[in-house]
Parts: structure tokens; C-alpha cells; sequence
């Protein structure tokens, strides 16, 4: 009979199963120069030399010297090589789950072309192996592929809040045409939401409804599978996130839709635009764009007429990381903001180099890691009060939820919205 | 004396040759993780952007604030080219060794030297930087700090400074693809990665 396997075991033969030539890369070509520590919120808000980038990373490159590297496996003391054990295994969930939003601004500012983020992902694919995902990431991950979403939000409250969101768009608008329309066949869209906007925020399904009626697109939601979301990005599984990756893909091939468009996810966008294919293994039939991407278009092409002296207060935006550095959404929403409010101002720094908010890497759904979340977080507040905005706009949930915190917990006296309530606040209707 | 120099030098040479055709292939049997998702931008030149990073300091945020240690970087690193080339130049071409140029390896090992010694105090002096330090960082930027002082005395034949110089630069060159040093070797690789992931997904262009 086979001997079981020890905790370490499995460990080490997940680590070794998930080196790849990149990130082996990454791994032999940092020289600890340290100046990723100037880029990471987590050390820029502490200064705690256990916050850098570098070091995070090195916890696990301890693990790769002493197994894979030439010299670490003769002497391990002279790299800093070290065994895989418990002890490191519990201080990995701390420092790649709770310190770590696996943004990229590290490595967009690394010179040797490191990839922290891919390092910390070898580290959480790890634990998720192994069975020591944070409990609330995990539970995400398992109820999207128990119920299809990952709120559990049944069938039939979806489609009833579909048609509550219709009625009162046809209310609203005074027009019986507009429409909400669910399993249309061959649309030229399919449309997909975060299940937070179906249960905590449904007038952002009115705003992307507006949007949608007032450029006369020919769109679609489906109810065989309409989660934007996909948190097997975050807990670094890519057997769960192909399968919530195919799930939407077979939804678009069902209803015969040209394009899927993402809700204002950050992550989700990232997930199915592009990491999915490479999960599920082929191309997809079918182009994946962000929301942000349409609205942009719809704009650009005259399809939408706005008025921007509505939205008359000042407003910046936070570039979510996943759209950003992950996404190469980085001009459309200043387009779209210069379109439909009046005073727009950026952050400093913005764009690439944007700050993250503190809320990406699934760090919302580990509430273990609140505390230092909100902590790491005073970058991203004092750079919205340094822009004296009255509004912060974003395009992802996990954003719009850690700035709401922030905001409260730093009493910035801001607003946060997602970018289509400000772009369907500012339609003009013919 | 020159003979045995002239030996050891190539020998360590011929050695790092070997070792590093190994380390190549060693890194290429990684599987290679390929990018099946539509592109948004060019690959090629996202790489080509990523390798000529480093020469452009205003274009990363952290070497636009921190020009002074990107100068340090810069001429350390110009220092390193000097020391290593110095190695064959002296052996094997010294009549390319003018007053002017003599003056310029001069020169050039005195400012790396500054740099590297600012380079050791600050990973000594920092916690951060201590939090990350292995023996092999102190040795590696040690020997070679030791080295930009030694290669000067080597250039001018100063007895026990030039044979010192040649010992040390046998020594670093067979340590070299083992250590921390050997970065150089996967830089291309590691920007090509980085470059393309960008290039592709349109985030530069």
C-alpha cells in the first residue's frame, strides 16, 4: 500500500509541477536590489521590511534554491535557501494571501523584469493545492461552481430582478421599448454582470441598460451563465477557472452572440479576456471586450450623446490593477470621463502607475486580512484627497468596495462610482 | 607568471562558457507557458521597449524618482564592462593601452568603486535590504568592489596588485554563473517575458 503523502510532500510536488520557464525567470534573475520596495502599498504604508515585494517573494525563492538551484541544493546557507515546511507554508498564506494583491506595480517598476505577482501566484497555487486557501476565497471560488455565480443567486431571482430593472427603466424613460432582453439568440453583445449588482446594486443593471438602449445595440443577458467574476483567478486554480471560463463561453455559443462584453469587473474582465482562453486551452469563437471598451466606442462612433454639465462635480479616477496592468485598459476611461463630466482630474500617480486600491487580489473576500488591507490602503486615500475630487470613479467592484471602505475609514467625503453611472447620468435622450 | 595568468584566465573563461551553455538549456526544458488570448498590441515590440528600459531611467517611476541610484546603477555597471574587458585587454592587446585610456579605466574603476561601496553600506545600513540579504549578496558585491579597486593597480603593473587582479577575476569567473551575478544571463529572457506580456496586452506600445 502507498505511503500517504506528508503535507510538505504535496507541497513541494505542487511547487515543482508550477514552475514554469517564466517563472523560473523570475526566480534566478532577481539580485535584491530592493527597488520594488518603492512600489508596494504594503511597504510604502508600514515600512515594515517584511512588506517589500522582494522579500514576499524571497519566502518562496527560499524554497526554489534549496530544491532546484545548483548552489542552494550544496549550500543552502550561503543563498538563503531553505526547507518547505509547516512553519513556511503558514507564513506563505500570510505574506502571498494577506500582504500581497498581487497588483504588478512591483513588477512594472523591478529593472530585471521580475514578476513578484507570478511568484506570489506560484505560492497561493500552492496552498490551493494543498487545501490552505483562506476560507472566504475559497468558499467564492466553490459556490460559483456549485450554483454558476458566486453569490448563489438563484435563477429565478436573477430573471425577477431583470424585470424589475426593465419595468423601471420603461418608468423612467417613459418608453415601452426599452428593453432588458434575457436569451436572445444571435445578438450582436452578450452582456454579463458582477452577481453583487444583481443583489446589492441593481441600479448599476439600469445604467448599463441605458446605455445599452440609448446606442441601440443589439445585446443580450443570458441565465445559463452571467457571473463577470471568476475568483479561481485569485486563489491561482486553473481547473476551477477553466471550468467558470467555459461555462461563459458556452453561454455566448449557445445564444450565437458576436461578442461577450464584461461588466465593470476588474478581475473578470482580466480573467475571460485574457487568461481564459489559455485555461481552457483554445480560442474562443467569439472577441471578449470590456465594458469600458464599449462605452468608449459607443462614444467615439456618435452613439451616445451626452451632456456632461450634468455630472458637474470634480471627479478622478482609480485605474483598477486587473484592467490596468493586466488589462491594457488604460485610455478609454479618461475618454469616456472626458465625454461625461465636466471636471475631471487625475490622480497622482494614475494609469500604469496607478496605486492599488487594496482591495484586488481577493482580498475582500479574506476578511483576516481587513485590518492590514484598510492599513496598506492610506497611499490610495491620500491620493484622492490630494485631488480634492468629489467623486472617485472606477470600473471593478472589488475597487468600488475598498474605496467605499477607505473612504469611510480615512473620512475622504467622497463618492464612489462605477464609471456607467456617471456615462448613463449624462445621456441625452432624443 | 604571465603564462599561468594567461592560462588560469582562459581556463575560467572556457569553464563560465560551458557552465552557461548548460544553464541555458537547463532553463529552456521549463515548460514554456504560451499566450493563447487575442492580442491587443505587439509583442516584439513590448520586448524590444523592455530590454531598452534601463537606459531610459524616466521611464519607470521608480529610477525617474530615483535618479541618483540610477546613476550608481549605470556606473557601476559601465565599471563591471571596464574590469571584465580589462582581463583580455591587458593580456592580450596592451598596446591599446594609451595614457587616455589608461587615465579612462582609471577614472571609470574609481566611480564603480564609489558606487559599489554606496551599494554594500546601503545593503548593510537598510533593514530592508538586510531582511533580503544572503552571504552570496555581500560576497558577490564585495569581490567585485575589490576588483574596480584592484584593476587600475593591474593596468599600471603594479606588482602583487596585478597578479591579485587576475586570481580574483579567475575566481569570479568561475563563481559567477552559480551566483547571484549570473543575473545577466537571464536578463534577456526575464525582459523578453515581461516586454511581450505587456506588448501584447497593449499596456506599451
Amino acid at each position: 500500500m502507498e505511503e500517504e503523502k506528508t503535507l510538505e510532500q504535496r507541497a513541494m510536488e505542487a511547487f515543482r509541477k508550477r514552475l514554469t520557464r517564466q517563472a523560473v525567470t523570475s526566480l534566478q534573475v532577481c539580485v535584491h536590489c530592493g527597488q520594488c520596495s518603492e512600489a508596494c502599498h504594503y511597504y510604502l504604508s508600514s515600512h515594515d521590511p517584511t512588506m517589500t515585494p522582494v522579500y514576499k517573494m524571497d519566502r518562496v525563492r527560499k524554497v526554489y534554491k534549496r530544491t532546484i538551484d545548483w548552489l542552494g541544493r550544496v549550500a543552502p546557507g550561503w543563498v538563503g535557501a531553505q526547507d518547505l515546511d509547516a512553519e513556511l507554508l503558514s507564513e506563505w498564506v500570510q505574506l502571498a494571501y494577506g500582504s500581497c494583491t498581487v497588483c504588478r506595480r512591483c513588477m512594472i517598476n523591478c529593472p530585471m523584469g521580475v514578476d513578484p505577482a507570478q511568484v506570489i501566484g506560484l505560492a497561493r497555487g500552492v496552498l490551493t493545492e494543498i487545501g490552505m486557501t483562506p476560507k472566504g476565497l475559497a468558499a467564492t471560488v466553490n459556490v460559483h461552481l456549485e450554483s454558476g455565480n458566486n453569490m448563489g443567486v438563484s435563477e429565478e431571482d436573477y430573471v425577477e430582478t431583470l424585470e424589475w430593472m426593465e419595468e423601471e427603466l420603461q418608468a423612467e424613460l417613459d418608453d415601452p421599448r426599452a428593453k432588458i432582453p434575457i436569451n436572445k439568440k444571435n445578438a450582436r453583445l452578450m452582456y454579463t454582470f458582477n452577481p453583487r449588482e444583481v443583489k446589492y446594486f441593481p441600479y448599476l443593471i439600469q445604467a448599463a441598460a441605458k446605455i445599452f438602449n440609448a446606442a441601440g445595440e443589439d445585446w443580450t443577458l443570458s441565465t445559463e451563465s452571467w457571473d463577470a467574476t471568476n475568483y479561481a483567478l485569485f486563489s491561482f486554480d486553473p481547473g476551477a477557472a477553466k471550468i467558470i471560463a467555459g461555462n461563459l463561453e458556452r453561454a455566448v455559443n449557445h445564444l450565437g452572440a458576436e461578442t461577450l462584453v464584461m461588466a465593470e469587473c476588474g478581475h473578470g474582465f482580466r480573467s475571460q479576456r485574457w487568461e481564459g482562453e489559455n485555461w481552457v486551452g483554445h480560442h474562443y469563437p467569439f472577441p471578449v471586450l470590456s465594458f469600458v471598451e464599449v462605452q468608449a466606442q459607443y462614444i467615439r462612433e456618435g452613439r451616445l450623446q451626452l451632456d456632461p454639465t450634468v455630472n458637474d462635480k470634480r471627479v478622478t479616477y482609480h485605474d483598477p490593477c486587473n484592467q490596468v496592468r493586466s488589462g491594457g485598459v488604460i485610455e478609454e476611461p479618461r475618454y469616456i470621463l472626458k465625454h461625461s463630466v465636466m471636471d475631471f482630474v487625475e490622480m497622482e500617480p494614475h494609469g500604469v502607475d496607478n496605486f492599488c486600491c487594496g482591495g484586488g487580489g481577493g482580498m475582500l473576500s479574506m476578511t483576516e486580512f481587513a485590518k492590514a488591507r484598510i492599513a496598506a490602503a492610506k497611499i490610495k486615500a491620500d491620493q484622492i484627497a490630494a485631488t480634492e475630487a468629489a467623486i472617485v470613479a472606477t470600473s471593478c467592484h472589488n475597487c468600488l468596495d475598498q474605496l467605499m471602505e477607505i473612504n469611510k475609514h480615512y473620512k475622504l467625503g467622497v463618492k464612489v462610482q462605477n464609471l456607467s453611472e456617471l456615462v448613463a447620468n449624462a445621456i441625452v435622450w432624443e | 607568471m604571465g603564462h599561468v595568468i594567461e592560462r588560469l584566465h582562459l581556463f575560467s573563461l572556457a569553464f563560465m562558457l560551458v557552465v552557461y551553455c548548460i544553464r541555458i538549456i537547463w532553463i529552456l526544458r521549463f515548460r514554456l507557458v504560451k499566450d493563447l488570448a487575442r492580442t491587443k498590441g505587439s509583442g516584439l515590440t513590448g520586448a524590444v521597449v523592455a530590454m531598452t528600459t534601463m537606459f531610459r531611467p524616466w521611464s519607470m517611476e521608480t529610477t525617474r524618482k530615483g535618479f541618483i541610484q540610477w546613476l550608481g546603477f549605470a556606473v557601476f555597471h559601465v565599471g563591471v564592462a571596464v574590469m571584465i574587458g580589462m582581463s583580455f585587454v591587458i593580456p592580450f592587446a596592451s598596446k591599446w593601452l594609451t595614457p587616455p585610456v589608461v587615465t579612462l579605466v582609471i577614472a571609470t574603476q574609481a566611480l564603480a568603486l564609489v558606487a559599489g561601496i554606496l551599494r554594500l553600506v546601503k545593503r548593510i545600513r537598510e533593514p530592508k535590504m538586510r531582511a533580503i540579504s544572503s552571504p552570496d549578496d555581500y560576497f558577490s558585491l564585495t569581490i567585485v568592489d575589490l576588483l574596480f579597486g584592484l584593476c587600475p593597480l593591474a593596468t599600471l603593473r603594479v606588482p602583487v596588485g596585478f597578479e591579485l587582479y587576475f586570481l580574483l577575476v579567475a575566481l569570479i569567473i568561475a563563481y559567477v554563473p552559480f551566483s547571484k551575478i549570473s543575473h545577466y544571463i537571464y536578463y534577456p529572457f526575464a525582459r523578453y517575458f515581461y516586454g511581450s506580456y505587456l506588448g501584447r496586452r497593449g499596456i506599451v506600445r
